[in-house]
């Protein structure tokens, strides 16, 4: 259901590209490897019945993606953390499912648009 | 404190603190694109150590960590003393007012909303860095004010009219000495003199009534009874329906002290601190300005005549210490006189007032002659000088020019002879005039070679032959005029050219001793006047012995002749010098004595070979040799003290006659001839045409 979304924000993109010029790849790459390691650890902390650790490391993911014009991942991230926070009892397994997918996308996005190799 | 304002952007640190990774790194190149240097952490703790070791310029902080969290951290760092000033930016969600709110009461200066506007980011932190910059360019401002406000020692207070409660802002206590912010107005005014306090009444109470503003200086006498000079300044300020009046106090004391002391050095002499001309001015122009016409103000000036030849010798500082103890004399004897200025180097200058006649002013003049015939003791030394007295007379003589004109007076009196005053006349201005004409004529008449020395032939009562001259200054102009020595002597004196005339007369005398002996005219002994300006210059020595190594005479065929007056001016410093002639194998004589208020233990004391009897002495001697008896007696006194004896003024036969019989050694006078031309004198011995009898 979070498909509606729009895997990246080009307009936040366009403007890191414009200040950061080549510095930007170093940004995505990172994305790629530490997103990675807390999308495992998200689903692990999940597993584990860890609500406080899920709410903490989806911020994270949200916060930074937001940052860098990752549309999709922050607004399922965002799901997760505001209905952890305001006790809306959310489907976390599936959004977390969402989210992983969302990540795969937006790898073939970033390498669409070169920000990726 | 951290000096931004100087540092160039490169320079700039700033510390970036997030736990995620991602938006730190993003965070971290963004900045480092815009040419700052940044350091990153992860956690609070660590931020704070990091702030320590490496004092960054800005710190971008996020508010959810885990451990110290961003609020904790803030406060924390404005711990730090340093950091009351480091601007600290927080990033937060878009829609989290709260934890803004939690920010900025935990110390933060701005935040920045997630997701970031990167743009804005870079501009974020420059007007983070600005505004620290110019906080800091207010602070240092401030703080110069408070400087300045230290420096000039200004204080700020406000005076309530109703409550008559004066409040004192900052220091200003501190400035008064006092330990209370605010005071009673009445208390604060029982600080100062009476006066003062109803000064400053009455300024308070027209300000109130009339809106002007005022300023006034006043005393303040502070709790440790230091009386302060202050300056007051106060205006009407209405505030909320109350009347208050707000104003500055400064500390003048130390202006006013520093005005006094300009004031003391403009009208005093530095060397004696005796007042000087242009304070008798101002004395005079106060008389003036008063002057009711029942009065008369006499104007006084009064050189020590022989001042400046004992000041030759003994220096500066003597003629300053003798001024300031003549001074002191004058005034504890003559209550008329109420402060006595130096108007130059030696002679002074004060004011007569409240004058009923003229004789009174001459009774006063005459009892300050007569105060210094005693002499005066300095460093166990005793002096003795006489005084010339010149005065003008107010509303008698011409009031604008009242000092200068009694200097004239001055000037003539002492041109004639000293120890008497002179009133102030026209005629004076011209004979003023002439005087500098004359002096420069002097001048000319020296380079022109127009002084000639002229021999007296001396006659040896023993032997009838001529044994010795003395030497006489004769001056004859370009044009033949012959000047008498009277009209030019005491200009040279007073000029100080008597110096160089002294040692052209001697040169002439040397010579011409020199060269009688060389023809074969025999030893014929030279004396030389010296004058009171030559007998305290310090070169008068060796002037003397160029005169000898230059001419090749034979020291024992010089004389130095000085008056009796010139020894008794200084007699420590006439035994010295006489004594140094004497080592030269000089011979020494003591001119005119018996005129003066020398005696006989001075002449003692004196190591003289020769006296000479005045003429006065000698001349009223009658036939039958009446009227003699002070020559006896001076001759006797003077082989008493085995002195070489020479009679001045023999006229007559019976001069010589009775000299011969007393066995005075030598004699000169008309009797025998007058002063002679070099070529004259030859022709006089050559012929003995003075073997009258």
């Amino acid at each position: 259901m979070n498909d509606k979304y729009n895997i990246l924000n080009l307009s936040t993109i366009n403007e890191l590209k414009e200040i950061l010029e080549d510095d930007i790849f170093a940004i995505y790459d990172e994305f790629q490897t530490s997103t990675k390691k807390m999308l495992q650890d998200l689903k692990k902390a999940h597993e584990a019945g860890d609500s406080n650790a899920v709410l903490h490391l989806s911020h994270t993911i949200k916060g930074s993606c937001s940052n860098i014009g990752l549309q999709r991942i922050f607004e399922i991230t965002r799901q997760i953390e505001n209905g952890l926070r305001e006790n809306t009892n959310p489907d976390i397994a599936r959004l977390i499912q969402e989210t992983e997918s969302a990540y795969t996308a937006t790898l073939a996005a970033l390498k669409a648009e070169g920000l990726l190799p | 404190m951290i000096q931004l304002d100087k540092k160039h952007i490169n320079n700039t640190r700033i510390l970036v603190v997030d736990d995620d990774q991602l938006t730190r790194m993003t965070i971290k190149k963004i900045l480092q694109k815009a040419g700052y240097q940044v350091t990153d952490t992860d956690r609070g703790d660590k931020a704070i150590s990091l702030c320590i070791n490496e004092l960054p310029d800005l710190v971008l902080l996020d508010l959810m960590m885990p451990g110290i969290d961003g609020y904790d951290t803030c406060k924390a760092l404005r711990q730090v003393a340093d950091y009351n000033q480091l601007p600290i930016i927080i990033l937060t969600g878009l829609d989290d007012i709260e934890s803004i709110d939690k920010a900025f009461e935990s110390g933060s200066t701005d935040f920045v909303t997630k997701p970031i506007n990167w743009s804005l980011l870079t501009q974020r932190v420059r007007y983070a860095l600005r505004t620290k910059e110019l906080f800091h360019e207010l602070i240092k401002s401030q703080q110069k004010l408070t400087r300045a406000q230290n420096l000039v020692r200004i204080g700020y207070w406000e005076l309530d009219c109703e409550t008559n409660i004066i409040s004192l802002f900052d220091k200003t206590k501190y400035l008064l000495g006092l330990t209370s912010d605010a005071y009673p107005m009445n208390e604060l005014l029982s600080h100062m003199s009476d006066i003062d306090a109803d000064r400053i009444r009455h300024c308070i109470q027209t300000t109130i009534e009339t809106g002007t503003p005022y300023t006034i200086d006043h005393s303040f006498i502070n709790h440790d009874g230091v009386a302060l000079i202050i300056n007051q300044q106060g205006e009407l300020s209405d505030q909320h329906d109350r009347k208050l009046i707000t104003g500055t106090i400064q500390d003048i004391t130390e202006r006013k002290q520093a005005e006094e002391l300009i004031y003391f050095h403009r009208y005093h002499d530095p060397a004696t601190s005796l007042p000087n001309k242009e304070f008798l001015q101002l004395q005079l122009d106060d008389l003036i300005r008063q002057d009711q016409g029942e009065f008369l103000t006499a104007v006084i000036s009064l050189s020590f005549d022989k001042l400046r030849s004992i000041g030759g010798t003994i220096g500066e500082d003597f003629i300053n210490q003798f001024l300031r103890q003549s001074c002191e004399r004058l005034l504890r004897r003559i209550p008329e006189i109420r402060s006595i200025s130096r108007i130059s180097t030696t002679t002074c200058g004060f004011l007569l007032s409240n004058m009923h006649t003229i004789e009174q002013i001459e009774l006063i003049c005459n009892l300050i002659i007569n105060y210094f015939i005693e002499p005066l003791s300095i460093n166990n030394h005793e002096y003795h000088t006489t005084l010339s007295i010149g005065i003008t007379v107010y509303p008698i003589d011409d009031s604008t020019s009242l000092i200068q004109n009694a200097i004239i007076a001055q000037k003539v009196c002492f041109s004639q002879g000293g120890s008497r005053f002179l009133f102030y006349s026209f005629d004076m201005e011209l004979d003023t005039k002439k005087q500098i004409s004359l002096e420069s004529a002097i001048r000319r008449g020296l380079e022109n070679n127009e002084f000639h020395a002229y021999f007296q032939p001396q006659i040896n009562t023993s032997n009838e032959q001529v044994t010795g001259m003395e030497a006489l200054t004769r001056w004859i102009t370009s044009d033949g005029e012959i000047i008498p020595p009277d009209k030019f002597i005491p200009i040279a004196e007073e000029t100080g050219l008597i110096i160089e005339l002294g040692i052209e007369i001697m040169k002439q005398s040397c010579h011409f001793a020199k060269q009688l002996q060389d023809s074969g005219h025999g030893t014929i002994r030279v004396g030389v006047n010296l004058s009171s300006l030559q007998f305290s210059d310090k070169n008068l020595l060796t002037t003397i012995d160029n005169m000898l190594a230059d001419s090749g005479l034979d020291p024992s065929q010089l004389e130095i002749e000085i008056t009796e007056s010139i020894a008794m001016t200084d007699i420590s410093h006439a035994i010295n010098t006489l004594k140094n002639i004497r080592s030269m194998g000089i011979k020494t004589s003591m001119d005119d004595f018996g005129t003066g208020y020398s005696s006989l233990s001075y002449l003692q004391k004196l190591p003289l070979d020769t006296l000479k009897v005045d003429q006065s002495f000698i001349r009223p001697i009658g036939e039958n040799y009446e009227n003699s008896e002070i020559a006896r007696a001076i001759i006797a006194m003077g082989k008493s003290l085995n002195m070489h004896l020479i009679a001045e003024g023999v006229e007559e036969a019976h001069h010589y006659k009775l000299l011969k019989k007393l066995h005075c050694n030598e004699v000169q006078g008309y009797y025998f001839s007058k002063p002679l031309a070099q070529n004259e004198f030859i022709r006089f011995i050559e012929k003995k045409s003075y073997l009258k009898h």
